[in-house]
C-alpha cells in the first residue's frame, strides 16, 4: 500500500483509520511519524494562549462607544490604561527610542576592558553623529538614515559576536532578549499604524523583525523537538 | 465582581463596568479576531467592532448562554465578516508578525507559540478560519460550517489540508550548505 496522504493522515487525529489504513501504519515508520507530529500539532494549537490586544484599544474602543452613545458622557478624571489616542505612536517610538538608547549606551559602558581573552569592546557615543544633526533634504535625511541603519546593524553584530561566550550563562538570557524583540517589534507597528512612511520608525521595525527571525531560526536550529 | 453583577452594571451604562468586562475578555476576544484575521491591523478593528456589538447588544441579553459563549461567537462573527469585506476589495497586502508573551515561558513553548502562530498567518483564508475555529477554538465541525456558510464536510475537508499545509511549514528542512537543520518560519 502506498504512503498514506498528508490529507488523511490529517483526517486520522480526529477519526479512527479503516483496517486498510490501521495496517499501513502498523508497518510504516514514516506515517506513523507523520501522525504523531499531527497529533502533537493539534494539541499544541489548541493549547495557544489569549494574545493581548494594543494597550491603546480600550481608549479608542471607549471613545467609539461615546461617539456612538453607547457611553453616554466623559467621566471626569477618569483613568486611562494603556498609550491612548494620538500620542500613541510618539510613545511607541519613545519606547524604541529609549531601548536603543540604552542598548547604545550599554554598548558604550562595556567598551572597557572585558574579561581575560576577550577583545575590548570599541566605546560608542550616545550621542547622534554630527552629520544627522541637521539633513538639508528629505533625500538627505533618508540617506543618513540609512547610513544609521547600516552602522546600527554592524554594531550590533559585532554585539552579538562579543557576547556570544557570554550568553549561555544566567538564567535563560534568549528568554529576556527575545521578549525585548517582541516588545520592540509591536511598539515600532503601533507606531507605523499611525506614522506608515516614517523612515526611523520603519527602520526599528524592520531591524528588529529582523533580528527576532534571526533569532527564532537560530534557537530553532539548537532545538531538539522533531516536529516542529 | 462576577460577569452577571457587571453585565447587568454595563447594561445601564455604566462605563467602568464595561472596561472591566473588556478587560476580563479582550485577550481572549482579540487572540481569535487576530488569528482569523492574521495581522494585527485588521484585528484591531475588528475586534472593536466585535465589543461594540456587545455592549450594544448588552441590553438583550437575557443570559441564555454563558457570556463569554456570546462574546466569543460575537467576535468570531465580526472577524468573519471583516474578513469578508476585505476580500471583496483585496487580497492580503500586508503580513505582520505576531505579538506574543514571551518573557515567561519555557523556552520550547515559546518558540512553539512564536512558529505555530506565523503558520497560521501563512495559511489560505478558508483554512487558516477552518483550523483557528476548529483546531483552535474547539468549535464542532457542524458550528464551523454554520458559521462560514458551509457543509461540515467541507469544513473537514479544509481542516484536514490546513493541518497538512502546518506540518509542511513546520517540520525542519535539512539546510545543506551547513548541515544544520533549518526552518521554513
Amino acid at each position: 500500500m502506498p504512503h498514506l496522504s498528508p490529507e488523511e493522515i490529517a483526517r486520522l487525529v480526529d477519526e479512527t483509520p479503516s483496517p486498510a489504513e490501521a495496517g499501513h501504519l502498523g508497518a510504516c515508520a514514516d506515517c506513523t511519524d507523520a501522525l504523531a507530529d499531527l497529533r502533537r500539532q493539534t494539541a499544541a494549537l489548541a493549547a495557544l494562549p489569549p494574545i493581548d490586544p494594543p494597550a491603546r484599544a480600550w481608549s479608542r474602543l471607549e471613545a467609539r462607544l461615546r461617539e456612538e452613545g453607547i457611553l453616554a458622557a466623559p467621566a471626569p478624571g477618569r483613568a486611562r490604561f494603556g498609550v491612548a489616542g494620538r500620542g500613541g505612536w510618539m510613545a511607541a517610538a519613545a519606547v524604541v527610542s529609549a531601548f536603543l538608547v540604552g542598548g547604545a549606551s550599554g554598548f558604550a559602558l562595556r567598551g572597557t576592558p572585558a574579561q581575560s581573552g576577550e577583545d575590548t569592546l570599541p566605546r560608542v557615543s550616545t550621542s547622534p553623529p554630527e552629520s544627522l544633526a541637521s539633513p538639508s533634504s528629505v533625500e538627505d535625511a533618508e540617506g543618513e538614515v540609512r547610513v544609521a541603519e547600516t552602522r546600527y546593524l554592524n554594531a550590533l553584530e559585532q554585539y552579538n559576536r562579543m557576547l556570544g561566550p557570554r550568553a549561555g550563562t544566567g538564567a535563560h538570557p534568549w528568554a529576556a532578549r527575545f521578549a525585548a524583540l517582541e516588545s520592540i517589534v509591536a511598539s515600532a507597528r503601533a507606531a507605523l499604524h499611525e506614522a506608515p512612511y516614517d523612515p526611523v520608525i520603519n527602520g526599528y521595525y524592520i531591524n528588529a523583525s529582523a533580528q527576532r527571525d534571526a533569532m527564532i531560526r537560530q534557537i530553532s536550529t539548537e532545538d531538539a523537538d522533531p516536529w516542529y | 465582581m462576577d460577569d452577571a453583577q457587571l453585565i447587568e452594571r454595563a447594561r445601564s451604562g455604566d462605563a467602568a463596568a464595561m472596561r472591566d468586562l473588556y478587560r476580563r475578555y479582550s485577550a481572549h476576544v482579540y487572540a481569535v479576531v487576530r488569528r482569523i484575521a492574521g495581522e494585527d491591523a485588521l484585528a484591531e478593528d475588528w475586534s472593536q467592532e466585535a465589543w461594540i456589538r456587545v455592549f450594544r447588544a448588552l441590553p438583550g441579553f437575557r443570559g441564555q448562554a454563558k457570556f463569554s459563549t456570546w462574546l466569543h461567537r460575537v467576535a468570531v462573527n465580526s472577524a468573519l465578516q471583516g474578513r469578508r469585506k476585505v476580500m471583496r476589495h483585496a487580497d492580503r497586502e500586508v503580513q505582520l508578525q505576531p505579538v506574543l508573551a514571551a518573557a515567561a515561558s519555557p523556552r520550547g513553548q515559546v518558540f512553539l507559540r512564536a512558529r505555530l502562530e506565523r503558520a497560521i498567518e501563512r495559511l489560505p483564508d478558508r483554512m487558516r478560519q477552518v483550523l483557528v475555529l476548529h483546531d483552535v477554538e474547539g468549535y464542532t465541525h457542524e458550528e464551523v460550517g454554520e458559521m462560514l456558510g458551509v457543509t461540515a464536510g467541507t469544513s473537514k475537508s479544509q481542516l484536514f489540508k490546513a493541518r497538512a499545509r502546518m506540518r509542511e511549514v513546520l517540520r525542519p528542512v535539512r539546510d545543506d550548505s551547513s548541515g544544520a537543520e533549518a526552518c521554513h518560519i
